[in-house]
């Protein structure tokens, strides 16, 4: 591959007014698919174009993009295995070359022509004014997201422009509620930007107002930056980061602690000592690396599907659900919206079918109502829609989901009815979370057109699918399914067919190890506690309300029947089945509902320790997913992580298991050797 | 039939006129981008003008394909952010193609029909190289109805020196160094500044901003061209410095009525008081602008020593001195291009039209002695045209 690396590339411009102005251009020489980004080379660039520009006579300076892209900041793939030394020098090495653009004598002038991450913000902050273009997106602070900071002067440069509360919420906050990103207009409300420009002819009104600047027929107005409340937004997210992460990652800590420097008035120098002090904390820290990986496994790599065999995928020009109940009907609308072609919802019962309608209209109303669809496309969108008892109207179906209750001889005998209609490359796909494929298809005509394709709920929100291959599935089928993955907008992992799939197996063998806990007198709360300090966004009993005891105990069950060992029933779990309740906490006051406390076993033994109950379940995890690669149920423990990452929420800082075990040292434990090869198995299999 | 309203030229913009070559101005840039550009600076002078109030948007381009395709009026003013209710269309006449959108914009404002109406041209030579995409019937030939000489310009321009034989090649060398001596002169004294306006550009060295006709070339000698070969006959006369360039331009003009120049404060440069088109000899179509001309004269009974300014193309200094030797009017008349033309500017075919009418409105502004002027151009394939423009 040649090497790419960013230039800054100078040119002159005459102006008839304002004199000679230089016009430098960011360029890594790629298209737009690969933005422009900085290392080591690139800042080296920087200062040979300045050098070059401090030895004319120029009166007036505007930094840019190439074409789409502004530049997104640091190269990830030089922060791989950075050490100290690395990324301290990575930090100086751009505060050096930023500062010298910054104390260019003359007017300098940022005009953000496209996507601007990062340094790519950190360098627009290090001119004098910016412009923004109305159509460059995005503009974001990524780097807490990633467990690093911004450490080109972002967090000194950002509260002096923009005020604390502000410079908190685009680094801290945006970062850590999933990465938002900021819009162009969102950029000048916040002051980050001077102006806001039509994106038609954005370089062209940059270069006046430069002209304009330079000759002094404008001059840019800002308000002061508002320092006053420092106390109160440091604590508030310091509370924040807390509720996000529970201590478990330094990252946003040191980034609200060098922002509350700035806020309080602290040298800048020393500012900029203390951003390249934090870096070199950061970077080289299981968190950040993890992070990298995490980035990569679902920005990158999921997406390009590498499971999906090079066949001609079936193209999908009718869909049908059975099975119409709340899964069913989530299905429809999903289904309905991003393929926009004939849908036929089957149940055995009206009522049911009159709710699957209620919703799905319901979901497109919604996206009228906020403007999302014009009236007239969501009318077109329910025509397409059919709702019947029959199977008649599957006919001429290329793709069937099934979504009825778990039961095999149920399942079996839908998909032998729903053959009698479809031709025999129709694919027939089943939502199962626990059941065997193989034997759901086994007494078909053409049994290699079965495939899993098992959602997670809610299936509008969690973009994770697993893609389940039965013994007998053929390559177009999974093809198939995976073009239909990408064109429902999720991210799909191919995955054996063995009980509980990937991400349910891995977290039931998770949960078995905090309800074993109960036994030990440790309270649902602790043991929350106790797992969130691993940074989930949710305790495992948390959770249990939002999957539903019944559901979670069904798979235990499967699991159970599968690996009695490493799987046992525990009584108080059945008990707690066996409740009509929808979780452990009442939601409306927060406490662990009545009936389940009462349902608790008697203390045995001594309570264990915080950490004790997280090392049982990460060892039992890691035990899990170690057997899980030596069984084949997947590739490559990247796809475990990646399941962890998308279908569980796991925070990118862990890397799910595999990378969380590596990293630590647990691998090297428990199999001598980490469970993530350097050869990726999915693409090379 | 009812009386027809003044056509009144409000402003016009181009954008400084490129080589067609790699490292040209706009070699990364596109056609239709250029013209929206155009159209933006010239809405910007106009401030005043709502431009929801545009009734059509008519541009001209040779090649309709690729970044000069999709129908450029309307593509164009969708580009350029326009009111979705703002209509356009495309035209061609090849090298008139921006005078005849301003001929049909003023017709459409004459007859009562639409208000405030935009015409401009754009030619991206680079991009579409003349005849690139073109596949002539091959009747053309096999019936003799043209000779082959006909559809290669450079031809029909040796064709003309042979039915002008006291034209020569040093009396068009001579006329093309007087091309590039007036545009040298103009461009010091900022004429052209009246209505160019800078772009920024994307190269491979990075983002530019052209600001100044590229093609010129300020040093050029008699001797420089003398030496010139004359690559459409072996011993030929015409060669490139005695003839346009290939071209990147755009440019637009707005015409509007009496009516609403009166209540948007706009202040017209001139009107359009009629016009004239010809057909003439394919193989000859440098003569275009004589008949054309002559048609027009007869028309409107005036003649020639009536029209005080003259913005004619140059694709060929041999057809301007035929123009010129034809209406008795010397080589040097300040009456005739003074600011130099097409051979030293360039020539970005559909566009040139809009040029013309643009330094023909400079003069009116800058010469109050000038009463009445003529926009002319010679066509391939044989035509030629004219346009009488008045002071208002």
């Amino acid at each position: 591959m040649v090497d790419v690396f960013t230039q800054f590339k100078v040119r002159y411009y005459d102006s008839p007014t304002a004199g000679r102005l230089a016009l430098v251009t960011m360029d890594n020489g790629a298209d737009h698919t690969k933005p422009s980004t900085f290392g080591e080379q690139a800042l080296r660039s920087l200062a040979a174009a300045l050098e070059e520009i401090e030895g004319q006579d120029v009166k007036g300076l505007l930094l840019t993009g190439k074409p789409f892209i502004f530049a997104v900041g640091a190269d990830l793939d030089q922060s791989k295995g950075a050490d100290e030394e690395f990324a301290r020098a990575a930090a100086q090495g751009g505060h050096a070359a930023f500062r010298r653009l910054a104390a260019l004598p003359v007017p300098t002038l940022a005009a953000i022509n496209g996507a601007a991450m990062g340094g790519g913000l950190e360098i627009a902050l290090h001119c004098d004014y910016r412009t923004v273009s109305s159509v460059a997106a995005p503009i974001a602070f990524p780097e807490v997201f990633l467990n690093i900071l911004p450490a080109w002067g972002g967090t000194q440069l950002t509260p002096r422009l923009i005020g604390v509360e502000k410079a908190l919420q685009v680094i801290v906050h945006n970062a850590m509620n999933n990465n938002v990103t900021l819009h162009a207009s969102d950029a000048v409300a916040l002051g980050l930007a001077d102006r806001l420009v039509d994106g038609v002819e954005f370089l062209d009104k940059s270069v006046e107002l430069l002209e304009r600047i330079v000759t002094g027929a404008e001059t840019i107005g800002r308000a002061a930056p508002d320092n006053d409340n420092v106390d109160e937004v440091v604590a508030k997210a310091r509370q924040f980061a807390d509720d996000k992460v529970h201590g478990a990652t330094r990252a946003p800590y040191l980034a609200i602690d060098l922002i509350e420097f700035a806020a309080r008035g602290g040298d800048l120098d020393e500012g900029y000592a203390k951003e390249a002090d934090a870096l070199a904390q950061l970077l080289p820290s299981r968190q950040a690396q993890s992070a990298i990986y995490s980035f990569n496994l679902t920005q990158q790599r999921v997406r390009k599907q590498p499971w999906k065999p090079a066949v001609q995928a079936r193209a999908i020009n009718k869909v049908a659900v059975v099975g119409s109940g709340l899964m069913g009907a989530q299905l429809g609308a999903l289904f309905l919206q991003q393929f926009e072609v004939p849908l036929v919802m089957k149940d055995i019962d009206d009522a049911v079918l009159a709710r699957a309608k209620e919703h799905i209209d319901g979901e497109l109303d919604k996206r009228v109502q906020r403007r999302r669809l014009a009236p007239g496309k969501a009318a077109f969108l329910k025509s397409l829609m059919t709702y019947t008892t029959e199977y008649e109207p599957l006919a001429g179906s290329d793709f069937v989901i099934e979504a009825v209750l778990e039961r095999m001889n149920l399942k079996r005998a839908i998909f032998a009815d729903v053959e009698k209609v479809v031709d025999e490359g129709a694919v027939l796909a089943s939502n199962t979370s626990s059941l065997s494929l193989s034997q759901m298809a086994s007494d078909l005509q053409h049994p290699q057109r079965v495939v899993g394709f098992h959602f997670f709920n809610p299936v509008a929100v969690l973009p994770f699918l697993e893609i389940v291959k039965a013994g007998q599935t053929d390559d177009v089928t999974l093809a198939t399914a995976f073009e239909a993955s990408k064109k429902l907008r999720k991210s799909g992992v191919l995955c054996a067919d063995t009980p509980a799939f990937i991400v349910n197996r891995l977290l039931t063998r998770f949960n078995g190890a905090f309800i074993e806990a109960l036994r030990h007198g440790n309270s649902f709360r602790e043991i929350d506690a106790a797992a969130k300090e691993l940074g989930l966004p949710m305790g495992p009993f948390e959770l249990l309300g939002l999957v539903g005891i019944k559901v979670a105990f069904h798979t235990a069950q499967t699991l159970h029947q599968a690996y009695p060992d490493r799987f046992p029933i525990d009584e108080t779990f059945a008990r707690l089945a066996a409740l009509d309740v929808p979780g452990i906490y009442d939601r409306a006051t927060g406490e662990v509902y009545e009936e389940v406390s009462a349902i608790l076993p008697p203390a045995g033994g001594e309570k264990l320790t915080p950490e004790q109950i997280r090392s049982a379940a990460v060892e039992a995890t890691v035990d899990e997913a170690k057997i899980m690669l030596d069984e084949g149920v997947v590739a490559d423990a990247r796809d475990i992580d990646t399941g962890l990452l998308l279908g569980a929420g796991w925070p990118f800082f862990m890397g799910g298991i595999c990378m969380y075990a590596d990293e630590t040292g647990l691998s090297e434990k428990l199999f001598g050797r980490r469970l993530i090869g350097d050869d990726d198995k999915a693409f090379s299999q | 039939m009812a009386e027809l309203r003044d056509a009144l030229y409000i402003d016009g913009v181009r954008l400084p006129i490129g080589r067609a070559r790699t490292d040209g101005y706009y070699a990364n840039t596109r056609a239709d981008d250029m013209a929206v550009r155009a159209l933006r600076a010239l809405l910007e002078r106009v401030g005043d003008l709502d431009p929801g109030h545009i009734d059509d948007n008519v541009w001209a381009a040779t090649t309709q394909a690729g970044d000069q395709g999709l129908t450029m009026g309307r593509s164009v003013a969708v580009l350029a952010g326009l009111p979705k209710s703002v209509p356009g269309y495309a035209v061609d006449r090849m090298c008139a193609g921006a005078l005849t959108a301003i001929t049909n914009a003023a017709n459409a404002i004459r007859v009562g029909a639409q208000d405030v109406v935009v015409a401009g041209g754009v030619e991206h030579m680079f991009h579409h190289p003349m005849g690139s995409v073109v596949d002539p019937n091959p009747r053309f030939l096999t019936e003799k109805l043209v000779d082959a000489s006909a559809l290669v310009m450079g031809n029909t321009a040796e064709n003309l020196h042979d039915e002008a034989p006291e034209i020569t090649r040093q009396d068009a060398d001579r006329y093309a160094l007087q091309s590039q001596e007036r545009v040298a002169k103009a461009q010091a004294d900022g004429v052209f500044d009246s209505h160019v306006v800078p772009m920024t550009v994307w190269t491979q060295q990075g983002w530019r901003v052209v600001g100044v006709d590229e093609h010129p070339r300020h040093e050029t000698t008699l001797e420089d061209l003398a030496e010139l070969k004359t690559p459409f006959r072996a011993g030929g006369r015409v060669t490139a410095g005695n003839a346009a360039g290939l071209n990147d331009g755009a440019g637009c003009v707005l015409l509007t009525s009496p009516d609403v120049a009166r209540e948007t404060g706009l202040v017209p440069k001139m009107r359009l008081v009629d016009y004239a088109f010809v057909g003439v000899e394919p193989e000859t179509m440098g003569w275009g602008p004589i008949p054309a001309t002559e048609k027009l004269l007869a028309k409107t009974g005036l003649s020639i020593e009536d029209i005080d300014a003259v913005e004619m193309n140059e694709a060929f200094a041999v057809q301007c001195v035929a123009f010129l030797n034809h209406f008795g009017i010397s080589v040097d008349s300040a009456k005739v291009n003074p600011f130099g033309g097409a051979i030293a500017l360039g020539h970005p075919l559909a566009m040139s039209g809009a040029r013309l009418a643009m330094q023909l409105a400079y003069r009116f502004d800058t010469d109050n002695s000038i009463r009445t002027g003529i926009t002319t151009l010679c066509v391939g394939l044989g035509m030629g045209c004219t346009v009488l423009w008045e002071r208002v």
